[in-house]
C-alpha cells in the first residue's frame, strides 16, 4: 500500500490509468483477493476459508482419523502427545472464477477523470489486477458495453488468466465510456454466469434504478451459488444537490427528460431523504441475499478505496 | 469633530454600487442543470407553476459593495476636523520682498510702496484676529525682522523697510516662513513677482498666500560697460564697449551719457571718434521728451548732449539689445554710463567703469632661453606698458618676483606671491600639477575666456609634445585629446586672490616676431592682460548682490566702507553684501578709494508683469478665503492617517473575498463537471 501511495499521478490522470501504470499494477500484485464461500474446482492460489482440502499451504483444522486417510497427514507429533490420531485438514487453495461487471449506462456518465465510470473503471481495474496476480480466471463485462463489441445484453472480456490478461483488461477498461442506452442488469447477468458457478460476481454501477431492476439481478447471482459483491459508485452531486442552487430545470442525462424544481433548501432536503430511501433498499436487497455493498464517490482518491472502501464489501486484500 | 474629503469627487465612485448590483439582480436564463437521473427526483413534486426567482445578493456581492465603498472613501482623502487644542494663536508671517524690480514705478507710487501698503493693512486683520505677526524681509538672504508682533508694531517695522538694489530669494524667504509658521500659520508672501512663477515647496505652496503687484513693464537698462585698451598704445585710446537692452514690449530710443566722474579723471579730452561708434545704434535721432519714441515734431526736441560728456542715441526694437562700440576715448579714470530715458526703473539706468590708465608692468621671466628673453623684451620695447626682466632658472630669487612672474619650462616648489604663468611646466607644485607628457595632441574643446579672445587656436600654437596637466582648482579654458584621454591645455583662474594660468605648451620665441603666427602673439598679449594686477590706486568697480571681502588683490583689507545705505565697519574677516548700488569711499589703512557699485541684473530689469492685476485679485480672493478660514479658530482642519488604516481595510477585504471565491470553488467545479 505504500507503493500505491508513492505512486502519485498528476491531477486530471484517470483514475484507471493511474490504477493500471506498472508501478501500482506491481504493488497490487503482491497482494491476494480474499473470498469468503467462492470457489472454483481447479487448484490455484486464492485460499477458500470455509474448504478444506488434503493439499494446500495454510492449516486449516485437524480431524480424527479415519481410514483411508493419506497417511502423510496424520500429525504424529499430536498422536505423541495426545495419544489420538489426528489427520490435518488444509485450506483449500481454488482458481476462483472472478466476474466483475461495470454498468455503462449514461448515468455513469459524462467521461473525464474523476467521475462515476472513472471510479468504476479504476475499480474494476485494482480487481482485475489482484484477481490476475492471484492465478484466478477473471471475467470482466460492460453493461450494457458497447454496441459494436458486444453479444448479447453485455460486451464481455475473458476468461483471462495470468499476468499477461492485464493488457485485455487494461485496453478495455481505458475505452470503456458511458454508453447510450440503459442498462438491464438481471438478462446481462443471466448471460454472463451462464457457465459460472461458486465464483465471485462484482457489480459495479451508480445503481440509480429502480429496485424492481435491481433485485432480479442479485437473485440471478444468488441462483448461481456466487459470492456477490455490489460496488455503487455515487458523484458528489448525486449525493449533495445544494449545488444546483438557484436551478429551476433539471435534465435526465439518460433521457434528455426535463424536470422543473423549486430551488430551495426543502427541495434538496426531499431529495437527500429520497435517495437515502433507496440506497438503504439496496443495502437491505443485497443484505437478504448474502451480499455486501459498499458506497463510494467518484472523487475518492485511490488511497483511501483501497485502505477503507474494499474492506468494507468484503474483499479484503491481504499480502 | 467632523469629517471632511480632501477630493470628494472621488466619493462618486461609490456609484458603482448600482450596476453592480444589477449585475448580480439581473435575471439571467440559465440553461437546465443536467443530472445523472430523474429518477430520485421523481419522488421530489415538481411545484404547480415555475418557482419565481426572487432577487438576492450574495455575501460576494456585499463584499464588493464594501470594497468599491472603502475604495472611494479612500481615495477621497478623509481627514478629520477636531478642536484645536488650547494654546498661543497661530503665528501670521508676512514676506515682503525687497528686490530692486519692487523699486520700478506703478503709476504715482512704486510697486513697493503697495506692497507695503497692502502688507500693513494685512497686519491690522491679523492683528484683529489675535494673530501674532512675524516679519521676512526677502532680500539676497532672507532676513528675519521682528516676531510676535502686534498690528501697530508690526506696521512700525513694515515703514521702516526700504527696497535693496539687489535681487531676492524668494524661494528661500518663503521656506524660512513655512519654517516658522508651522502647520497651523499663515503666510502672506508681498512681491511683484506672481506665485506660480516662485519656486516652492509643495508645502509652501499650499500655506502661502501670494500678493502679486506690478502691472508696468517699461524699462531701459544697461546691461554691459566693458574698457578696452590697446596694450601696444602707450599713449593710445580706450574703447568703451556699452551695452544697452529695452525690456518693454514697445520699440524705445533712449539717450546714453557717457561722463566721467570728475575727481577721478586724470587726462581728458573731447575729442572722440563719435564716426566709428556702433552705425546702427549711434545716431541723432530726434527722440520725445519722455524719452519714448514719436513721429511728430511738435512733441520732440533735441536731446542735449553737454560737454565734456560723450552723448549717443540709441533706438531699440521692443526686447531689443544694442552693444555700442565708443572709440577714442583719451581720457582715464572711472566714468558712469547714464541712459537718458524716463522709464519704470531708474536704477539700472546707470554703470560705472574705469578706463586705466598706461603704466609699465614688471614682467619677470624665468627662462633658460635667451632668445625667448630677448624677443619678449623687444615686444615690451614696443607695447611700452610692460618690462620684462629676464632670469635663468638657476638664478631665481623667491623674494624678488615681479608683478607678473612667467616660468618657462620651470617650476619653483614654493609659488611666488604674485600674479604668475607657468609654460609647459616640467614639474608640479602648489599650483601646478603635470600628469604625464603628452603624445600627439589634437584640439578637443575651446571655452570661452579672455585668454583665447582673437587667438586661432592652431598646432603651431601648441607646438611640439605638449605637457599634460591634471585637473584642479583652475578652470580649463582650452582642452585636447591624446590618446583617446582629454587633456587641459591651459588652465587659468584666481587662488588666494593671484591670477594663474598653466598652459601645456611653451611660447615659442620665433612667433613673437614673426608676422605670419600671429596667434602665438595674441595669446602672449592676452596672458599678460589677463595677468596684469589692478593698480592700487584704480577705484573699485563691483556690482549689488556682491560680498565684498577685502580692496583689490594684494593689497590691505578694506576696514570702513561709507556709502548710500551708511557706514559700514569692517572687522577682520568681516563681509558685507553690497545691497545698495552708487559711490561708495572704501578705507584702509593705506587710505581711501572710491568704490564704484553698479546694478546689473537681468532679472530684476525685466520688470514687466503681464499678467500682475489678475493675479493679484486671485490672491485677494484667495487671502479672504483664507481669513475666513482663520476666523474660525475654534477647530482646524488636520489631516489624518486615515489613509493607511483604508488601503488596510481595502487589503484585507480582498483576501476575504479570495477566501470565500476559494470556498466556492469547489462547488464551481463540480457544477462545471456535470456541465462537462
Amino acid at each position: 500500500m505504500a507503493a500505491l501511495t508513492a505512486t502519485g499521478t498528476p491531477s486530471g490522470e484517470r483514475l484507471v490509468d493511474q490504477v493500471l501504470a506498472p508501478a501500482t499494477a506491481s504493488a497490487l500484485a503482491r497482494v491476494r483477493l480474499r473470498v469468503s464461500h467462492a470457489s472454483g474446482e481447479r487448484p490455484g492460489h486464492t485460499r477458500v476459508r470455509n474448504r478444506s482440502d488434503a493439499t494446500g499451504s495454510e492449516l486449516d483444522r485437524h480431524v480424527p482419523y479415519t481410514p483411508g486417510d493419506d497417511l502423510r497427514r496424520i500429525d504424529w507429533a499430536t498422536y505423541a502427545r495426545l495419544g489420538e490420531l489426528l489427520t490435518r485438514k488444509f485450506v483449500a487453495e481454488r482458481e476462483v472464477p472472478v466476474w466483475i461487471l461495470i454498468d455503462t449506462s449514461p448515468s455513469m456518465g459524462p467521461a473525464g477523470a474523476s467521475t462515476k465510470i472513472d471510479m468504476a473503471a479504476a475499480v474494476a481495474g485494482i480487481l482485475s489486477v489482484v484477481s490476475l496476480a492471484g492465478g484466478d480466471r477473471l471475467y470482466v463485462g460492460a453493461l450494457p458495453g458497447r454496441t459494436s463489441r458486444r453479444r448479447g445484453p453485455l460486451e464481455t472480456l475473458g476468461p483471462l488468466r495470468g499476468r499477461h490478461g492485464l493488457n485485455q483488461v487494461r485496453q478495455f477498461l481505458e475505452t470503456l465510456e458511458p454508453s447510450e442506452s440503459e442498462t438491464d442488469f438481471a438478462p446481462a447477468l443471466e448471460q454472463a454466469l451462464r457457465h459460472i458457478r461458486h465464483g465471485l460476481v462484482v457489480l459495479i454501477s451508480d445503481f440509480l434504478v429502480p429496485p424492481e431492476q435491481i433485485t432480479p439481478a442479485l437473485d440471478v447471482i444468488r441462483a448461481q451459488k456466487c459470492e456477490g459483491k455490489v460496488v455503487q459508485v455515487l458523484s458528489r452531486e448525486d449525493l449533495d444537490p445544494s449545488w444546483l442552487r438557484g436551478q429551476d430545470k433539471i435534465v435526465d442525462r439518460e433521457t434528455g427528460e426535463e424536470y422543473t424544481i423549486d430551488p430551495s433548501i426543502q427541495t434538496w432536503k426531499r431529495y437527500e431523504d429520497a435517495l437515502g430511501t433507496h440506497l438503504e433498499d439496496l443495502k437491505r436487497a443485497a443484505l437478504d441475499r448474502g451480499m455486501s455493498t459498499v458506497v463510494t464517490l467518484s472523487d475518492t482518491g485511490l488511497e483511501r478505496f483501497l485502505r477503507e472502501e474494499l474492506p468494507r464489501m468484503g474483499l479484503s486484500l491481504v499480502r | 469633530m467632523g469629517i471632511g474629503f480632501e477630493n470628494p469627487a472621488w466619493l462618486l465612485g461609490a456609484g458603482l454600487i448600482l450596476p453592480l448590483a444589477w449585475l448580480y439582480l439581473r435575471v439571467r436564463p440559465r440553461p437546465p442543470a443536467v443530472v445523472s437521473t430523474l429518477r430520485i427526483w421523481r419522488h421530489v413534486p415538481s411545484p404547480a407553476s415555475p418557482p419565481r426567482r426572487r432577487p438576492k445578493l450574495p455575501p460576494l456581492f456585499l463584499l464588493q459593495a464594501l470594497l468599491i465603498l472603502v475604495s472611494s472613501i479612500a481615495l477621497s482623502a478623509p481627514y478629520r476636523k477636531e478642536p484645536r487644542p488650547p494654546g498661543p494663536p497661530r503665528d501670521a508671517i508676512l514676506v515682503a520682498d525687497v528686490s530692486a524690480s519692487m523699486q520700478s514705478k506703478d503709476g504715482a507710487s512704486t510697486r513697493f510702496e503697495a506692497a507695503i501698503a497692502k502688507a500693513e493693512e494685512r497686519s491690522d486683520e491679523l492683528a484683529a484676529e489675535g494673530r501674532r505677526i512675524t516679519i521676512i524681509r526677502a532680500g539676497p538672504q532672507p532676513d528675519v525682522l521682528a516676531s510676535g508682533l502686534d498690528g501697530a508694531t508690526a506696521r512700525e517695522t513694515l515703514q521702516e523697510l526700504e527696497a535693496l538694489d539687489t535681487s531676492a530669494n524668494l524661494t528661500a524667504a518663503i521656506e524660512l516662513a513655512v519654517t516658522l509658521a508651522g502647520p497651523d500659520g499663515s503666510i502672506d508672501v508681498f512681491s511683484d513677482v506672481a506665485g506660480d512663477a516662485i519656486v516652492m515647496s509643495r508645502e509652501a505652496r499650499g500655506a502661502a498666500t501670494v500678493h502679486a503687484f506690478g502691472a508696468s513693464g517699461d524699462n531701459v537698462a544697461v546691461t554691459d560697460v566693458r574698457v578696452q585698451t590697446n596694450p601696444f598704445g602707450h599713449e593710445s585710446t580706450a574703447r568703451l564697449l556699452v551695452t544697452v537692452r529695452n525690456y518693454s514690449v514697445l520699440p524705445r530710443t533712449v539717450g546714453l551719457e557717457i561722463i566721467p566722474l570728475e575727481d577721478d579723471v586724470s587726462a581728458m579730452e573731447s575729442e572722440t571718434d563719435l564716426a566709428s561708434a556702433d552705425a546702427a545704434a549711434a545716431q541723432t535721432v530726434p527722440v520725445a521728451m519722455d524719452g519714448k519714441d514719436a513721429g511728430s515734431d511738435d512733441e520732440t526736441e533735441e536731446i542735449a548732449v553737454p560737454e565734456p560728456q560723450l552723448g549717443h542715441v540709441v533706438a531699440l526694437d521692443a526686447g531689443g539689445q544694442e552693444m555700442l562700440s565708443i572709440d577714442g576715448v583719451r581720457w582715464t579714470g572711472a566714468f558712469e554710463a547714464r541712459l537718458t530715458a524716463d522709464d519704470d526703473l531708474a536704477l539700472d539706468d546707470v554703470v560705472y567703469g574705469y578706463v586705466p590708465g598706461s603704466r609699465s608692468i614688471d614682467v619677470l621671466l624665468v627662462s633658460d632661453d635667451a632668445e625667448l628673453a630677448e624677443r619678449l623684451a623687444w615686444l615690451a620695447e614696443r607695447a611700452g606698458s610692460f618690462s620684462v626682466r629676464a632670469v635663468a632658472s638657476e638664478q631665481y630669487d623667491p623674494q624678488n618676483v615681479g608683478e607678473i612672474t612667467l616660468f618657462d619650462r620651470h617650476v619653483p616648489k614654493l609659488p611666488p606671491p604674485s600674479n604668475v604663468a607657468y609654460l609647459a611646466p616640467s614639474s608640479g607644485n602648489a599650483d601646478v600639477t603635470v600628469v604625464q607628457q603628452a603624445g600627439d595632441v589634437k584640439i578637443a574643446e575651446r571655452r570661452d575666456h579672455a585668454l583665447l579672445r582673437g587667438v586661432t587656436v592652431t598646432q603651431g600654437l601648441l607646438g611640439k609634445e605638449p605637457v599634460g596637466l591634471a585637473p584642479g582648482a583652475l578652470r580649463p579654458v582650452l582642452l585636447g585629446r591624446s590618446d583617446g584621454r582629454e587633456i587641459a591645455l591651459v588652465q587659468a583662474g584666481e587662488v588666494g586672490g593671484r591670477q594663474i594660468v598653466t598652459t601645456a605648451f611653451r611660447i615659442d620665441p620665433a612667433a613673437l616676431t614673426r608676422a605670419d603666427d600671429l596667434p602665438s602673439l595674441i595669446f602672449t598679449l592676452n596672458l599678460l592682460s589677463f595677468l596684469e594686477p589692478q593698480s592700487t590706486e584704480a577705484p573699485l568697480l563691483r556690482t549689488t548682490g556682491e560680498r565684498l571681502r577685502a580692496g583689490s588683490r594684494l593689497a590691505a583689507p578694506i576696514e570702513r566702507l561709507d556709502g548710500p545705505d551708511g557706514v559700514h565697519e569692517l572687522g577682520a574677516g568681516a563681509d558685507l553684501t553690497l545691497q545698495q548700488a552708487g559711490v561708495y569711499e572704501a578705507t584702509n589703512r593705506t587710505g581711501t578709494r572710491p568704490l564704484y557699485v553698479s546694478f546689473i541684473d537681468a532679472t530684476e530689469s525685466d520688470i514687466h508683469r503681464e499678467t500682475a492685476p489678475a493675479r493679484t485679485d486671485e490672491a485677494e480672493s484667495i487671502s479672504e478665503e483664507e481669513a475666513a478660514t482663520a476666523q474660525d479658530d475654534t477647530a482646524a482642519w488636520t489631516p489624518i492617517p486615515y489613509l493607511r488604516e483604508v488601503l488596510l481595510l481595502v487589503a484585507v477585504i480582498l483576501l476575504a473575498e479570495w477566501l470565500v471565491v476559494a470556498a466556492m470553488a469547489p462547488g464551481r467545479k463540480r457544477s462545471a463537471g456535470t456541465e462537462a
